[in-house]
């Protein structure tokens, strides 16, 4: 009989509600609030961070295309140029040459005025051959991007991939921050359940203050999540 | 109660399972974005450096022989005698090593390639060469990034579609212990939890 009479007693006290059930309960609905908010601090935290991350290494190799692809381009440009110019080189040193030892069939002399010719003409096809392709042009616009890329295009890649990586680790923080709360909130849950299960008694309000200040520091390093 | 508290759990496992897989998603079309890019910018400069390092040199040596063959061609026209014939001699020998080289340079045995004032015309050679591989050219990391944002946002905002969720947490343990206001506090509960399944459904059933 005295055990049916206490049964009953637990029973109406857990239906009119105790303060201390009262902030269990409120706790363990704070801390459920708290972890769904938190998840998607954490989500999108991680989710940035990530991105960032890709997107440097992504422009990282787009700069290192750019950088190869247009050296080429340039060196090709450059060479064909400098044989053009070595053969009017070529041909001057030979009117020179000519003048000062003399040239009794004219024949030298005859010879280096075609090679001064064809070097004006060749240094204009050094130039057409060498020549950027055109938007609109053959070349597809992707190539032909990449090959019209010039220092101040590299430099500003260079400030967007720079940019990426600062992002990364500022979401990389924000995540761990996120990351942190919910540990804490976990370990607050433990100890409101604890807490229930202790009941009223001077543990269940050790286990339940113990709980409250864990939530309280988790919602501050939640905050933090949030800042940059 | 009871129910109520163990649908909101469920629903909670089922997003954050179903959000962890589109982040996921998200990410491995972000990676293959990054994939995508090696692979473009390989293909590209391998093209590049295929014309302008292999082919257009010798093409130049060949527009080069063409053009002085021409120049000392011009230039016997205006001569006589001795300096005639070197000149023709030159230009002979200037045409004989075009003629040599042509056979091995794609692009002078391409008449397509030649330039009406001499030369050849790179860009078109450049264009032909990447035509040879259309799977390469048709590489688009900035397309597979598009489709990683649109689910990580998914992903981000299914997540978002959890705070009712843990508000229905809230209300119903409210509920378990505060008689007096149960009712209102189920209700409301069940709102927050109609409204978390709404918003979850709203995000995943295609418009």
């Amino acid at each position: 009989m005295t055990r049916l009479d206490l049964d009953l007693e637990v029973v109406e006290e857990t239906a009119k509600g105790t303060p201390f059930h009262r902030w269990t309960a409120a706790l363990i609905g704070a801390i459920a609030v708290l972890a769904s908010i938190l998840a998607l601090l954490q989500v999108n935290a991680s989710q940035e961070d990530q991105r960032a991350s890709l997107m440097a290494t992504r422009l990282s190799t787009a700069i290192s295309e750019r950088v190869e692809a247009s050296s080429l381009l340039f060196t090709f440009s450059g060479s064909t140029a400098r044989d053009a110019l070595a053969l009017a080189i070529e041909a001057t040193s030979r009117t020179l040459t000519t003048l000062q030892s003399g040239d009794p069939t004219g024949v030298e002399e005859a010879r280096a005025r075609p090679d001064a010719t064809a070097a004006e003409r060749l240094q204009e096809i050094a130039v057409v051959m060498g020549a950027l392709p055109v938007a609109g042009g053959p070349v597809d616009s992707h190539t032909a991007e990449v090959l019209r890329a010039d220092i101040p295009d590299l430099e500003q890649m260079v400030v967007q991939q720079n940019q990426q990586v600062d992002m990364t680790e500022s979401w990389a923080t924000r995540s761990s921050r996120a990351v942190l709360s919910l540990t804490l909130l976990a370990l607050a849950g433990v100890l409101s359940g604890l807490a229930a299960s202790f009941g009223a008694g001077r543990a269940g309000r050790a286990a339940l203050t113990a709980a409250g200040a864990a939530t309280l520091v988790a919602a501050l390093a939640g905050v933090a999540a949030l800042l940059p | 109660m009871a129910l109520l508290l163990a649908s909101a759990a469920v629903l909670a496992a089922i997003i954050a399972t179903r959000a962890s897989f589109l982040a996921n998603e998200a990410a491995g079309h972000w990676q293959q974005a990054v994939r995508s890019e090696i692979k473009r910018a390989a293909a590209t400069v391998e093209d590049v450096r295929y014309v302008y390092t292999s082919e257009a040199p010798l093409a130049y040596r060949i527009a080069e022989a063409q053009v002085r063959e021409q120049a000392f061609r011009e230039a016997a026209e205006g001569a006589t005698g001795e300096i005639q014939a070197a000149l023709l001699h030159e230009a002979d020998v200037q045409k004989a090593l075009a003629d040599a080289l042509i056979p091995a340079s794609e692009i002078a045995a391409d008449a397509r390639y030649a330039l009406p004032e001499g030369g050849f015309d790179l860009s078109t050679r450049l264009a032909d060469n990447r035509a040879l591989n259309p799977e390469l050219l048709a590489v688009d990391p900035d397309a597979e990034m598009d489709v990683g944002d649109r689910v990580s946002a998914k992903a981000v905002m299914l997540v978002a579609a959890g705070l009712p969720v843990g508000l229905t947490l809230l209300l119903g343990a409210l509920a378990t212990a505060i008689a007096r206001y149960r009712r209102v506090l189920l209700a409301a509960g069940v709102v927050a939890m109609g409204s978390a399944v709404t918003a979850a459904l709203a995000i995943e059933l295609p418009a």
